[in-house]
């Protein structure tokens, strides 16, 4: 059963939703815990992240705007590449909004926050454990106005004029102002911890781990 | 791995209800809900007070579905609807666990909305267990949704549609010729009841065929009443309202009549002016009437040795009042009173809710009898006369984080001072969001253009000058050509001197507001200036020398 709606573009049945979701979900979840050598930990290491990141926007829904998820992609991307970058950002977002709400806007905001994370991969903002925080900072502020502005490309309908989206990206700018200082709270109060956390739970995982059963086959 | 498990912790804590009663005592609780009126009347279930918002529709305010410990006021879940843009009025519906032909169904609250969909919520946790799409024309559901066995019985604006409590998928759809608003659908033991904007009474019997009943020319906005009787309409009309069985006229009554209340034999009626009681046996008889102003949800209350009627009041002073019209009334008001249509909800254990237009749900534990509820009341007032000024979360934050920015200054630690100082900024931010956030919006809405109200069928006189649109339920009607007036007030006035029509006003703290034109109140009137809503009232709204005001009901 597939509904339709002139709000927010096409909407799921029950059904439909749920295997896109567990399809993107596990599509997701490969990419970001695909085992190099150490799966168990690894795996628990990333889930808890993630997991963690996708309560953050259930604790601070009633906040407007206050997302602290730009920031741990940015750090995420930059600490661990841009495909578990992304795929952190594609599955805290499906995770939350499972409970704040599925939409048409959920793929905005999933391919919004991995592209976030695809940019903290390429933009040097974590070495090694070290944050650099000038540059982490800047980098949040205009990931969390671009992001607000891809994300309301969700509510562009065929009827709708460029001017009247323009309106309505004006109306946002506060909320788009209150994204970038969340951002900025977030990258002075989160980043520092999670770029750590980062560094000493998966700094080794690089490392070939040998066991018996790796040497049968690789033998 | 000892910061997987603290992140563990933080995320368990995380999952902690996130928000609780603004204030508490043994006796009473109350939250304001911030994002919307309270239209429809909560639902006390087992330890649960489940209550519905209609958005303001400012900011990212949307109507939302809360459901609160009973007695703490602890939010236990909360369901949001973004695209739901327009009053939300259907009552929430709840439903006990079961199973029927076409499955199997755990306990629920079914939910109507105006963007047409039907939400079921699980009563324990708010998840949608399922959710269905209904027709839209300018509004979806607005009325009282009714059970009939493994069914939910949607009034639709356009028509009717059945689904399994299940899975929410359709079994029964039935168009019909004519508009509904508020229109509640009831079941009997063969067909659905259901009447609409032209006077109609459809009769959907079980298998989808229709007949129907015309009662006159009006509106039918409530679920019929069938007694032994026959069916019991209040028909809303553009002079007053009219109470039928079938066909047959009983009694003549004032304007915009509430949603009626069967309790037996005994059927409760209010409008503008009265609240009325009839007994409809094998023939109706009028019991009695009360001067009253009530337009809402009629509910009943009933204790061990006794049944009290309760009505909102629909007028700025607000309230509930109680008892048996013919007799005289007992006013229950609260600290949040203003116009209210909600009907007051009651548990098992005694315990009250009330919601009105102010947002605030209050939820009052009293497990005697009525005199002792009035007490109460009185208490109840007291306390908001004290409470002018009210302390909020947010102000203790502040306090703490600057608190704490003096100690880490004396203790020279810079760093943590500038993060304290990065987390200040951010909480002042989202404190003053809403007020920012409204100013800024009136800047942008100066940017556009205003979308215009010219109507071509006018004379071209009208071109350049002054004119008023009155959107009344008889018609409407325009005057053109007018000069020299600075604000929708005064436009007004001279517009309705013109056409000879009756403006009766009310003053308030914020101006002055039309109550009604030619005695219609309906649910309220308002204005836009050349195609746009104001954001002032009607003395402040400036007014061009090329202007259309148009007046319509809410």
């Amino acid at each position: 059963m597939v509904m339709t709606d002139g709000v927010h573009g096409p909407v799921l049945g029950p059904v439909e939703m749920l295997v896109i979701n567990v399809v993107l979900i596990t599509i997701s979840f490969f990419l970001l815990c695909r085992p190099t050598h150490s799966a168990k930990r690894e795996i628990l290491v990333l889930t808890s992240i993630t997991a963690a990141a996708a309560a953050s926007r259930i604790l601070l829904e009633p906040f407007p705007n206050v997302q602290p998820l730009t920031v741990m992609c940015l750090v995420m991307g930059a600490s661990l590449g841009a495909r578990r970058g992304m795929a952190f950002a594609v599955i805290a977002t499906m995770l939350s909004n499972a409970v704040l709400s599925h939409g048409w806007w959920t793929l905005f905001q999933a391919t919004g926050w991995a592209a976030v994370a695809f940019a903290g991969s390429k933009l040097n903002l974590v070495l090694q454990n070290e944050v650099a925080m000038k540059r982490l900072i800047i980098t949040a502020i205009f990931a969390s106005v671009l992001f607000d502005w891809w994300v309301s490309l969700s509510i562009y309908t065929a009827g709708m004029t460029i001017g009247e989206f323009g309106i309505y990206l004006l109306n946002g700018l506060p909320f788009d102002a209150l994204h970038a200082i969340a951002s900025i709270a977030s990258a002075v109060w989160i980043a520092p911890w999670l770029a750590n956390l980062l560094h000493e739970e998966t700094a080794d995982l690089s490392e070939p781990i040998a066991s018996g059963e790796s040497d049968v086959i690789t033998a | 791995m000892k910061r997987i498990i603290v992140a563990f912790c933080l995320l368990s804590c995380m999952l902690l209800p996130i928000s609780t009663a603004e204030e508490q005592d043994s006796n009473y609780w109350e939250i304001d809900l911030d994002n919307g009126y309270i239209s429809t009347k909560p639902i006390i279930v087992d330890d649960q007070v489940i209550v519905r918002t209609s958005g303001f529709w400012t900011g990212e305010d949307r109507p939302h579905v809360y459901a609160f410990d009973l007695e703490t006021g602890q939010e236990n879940w909360r369901f949001k609807n973004a695209a739901s843009t327009n009053h939300d009025m259907s009552p929430l519906l709840h439903v006990e666990a079961g199973t029927g032909a076409c499955g199997n169904w755990s306990e629920m609250v079914i939910v109507g909305w105006t963007d047409g969909k039907v939400t079921a919520l699980d009563i324990e946790d708010g998840n949608l267990v399922w959710s269905s799409q209904t027709e839209v024309v300018t509004w979806g559901i607005t009325g009282a949704m009714a059970l009939d066995g493994d069914s939910v019985v949607v009034p639709t604006r356009q028509g009717l549609s059945k689904f399994c409590l299940s899975d929410g998928a359709e079994n029964l759809r039935v168009d019909l010729p004519q508009l509904g608003w508020r229109n509640g659908v009831t079941v009997t033991s063969d067909s659905y009841l259901i009447g609409n904007e032209e006077g109609i009474v459809n009769v959907v019997s079980k298998s989808g065929n229709v007949t129907n009943i015309s009662i006159g020319n009006g509106m039918i906005r409530h679920a019929p009443i069938q007694t032994d009787a026959g069916i019991i309409i209040h028909l809303q009309k553009s002079d007053g309202s009219e109470i039928y069985l079938d066909e047959e006229l009983l009694s003549e009554e004032g304007y915009s009549p509430a949603i009626p209340l069967q309790n037996g034999d005994d059927i409760f009626f209010a409008t503008s002016s009265h609240v009325i009681w009839w007994k409809c046996e094998s023939n109706c008889t009028f019991q009695g009437k009360t001067d009253f102003h009530s337009n809402g949800e009629i509910t009943l209350q009933t204790n061990q040795n006794s049944t009290s009627i309760w009505y909102p009041r629909n007028t700025p002073d607000g309230g509930w009042a109680t008892g048996m019209p013919g007799q005289e009334l007992e006013m229950y008001t609260t600290p949040h009173d203003t116009y209210t249509t909600a009907g007051a909800a009651f548990g098992v254990n005694g315990e009250m809710a009330f919601g009105s237009d102010a947002g605030v749900l209050m939820v009052v534990f009293d497990s005697s009898e009525n005199p002792q509820i009035i007490d109460e009341k009185e208490e109840f007032a007291l306390e908001s006369e004290e409470s002018s000024f009210q302390v909020e979360p947010g102000h203790f934050v502040l306090v703490a984080l600057i608190v704490a920015m003096v100690t880490f200054q004396f203790r020279k630690d810079s760093a943590m001072v500038k993060k304290l100082g990065v987390l200040l900024i951010l909480v002042i931010s989202i404190m003053a969001l809403p007020s920012i956030s409204e100013v800024w919006s009136k800047e942008v809405d100066e940017l556009t253009e205003a979308p215009g109200d010219w109507d071509n069928d006018w004379p071209d006189e009208w071109q350049g000058t002054q004119v008023v649109v009155f959107e009344l339920p008889s018609g409407d009607v325009a005057i053109g050509g007018l000069e020299g007036y600075e604000n929708v007030d005064q436009l007004t006035e001279a517009a309705a001197l013109e056409l000879d029509i009756q403006i009766e006003k009310e003053t308030y703290s914020l101006g002055e507001m039309i109550v009604s034109f030619n005695g219609e109140e309906l649910d309220g009137w308002e204005f836009t200036i050349d195609g746009e809503r104001s954001q002032v009232g009607i003395s402040s709204a400036e007014v061009e020398q090329a202007s259309v005001v148009r007046w319509s009901p809410a």
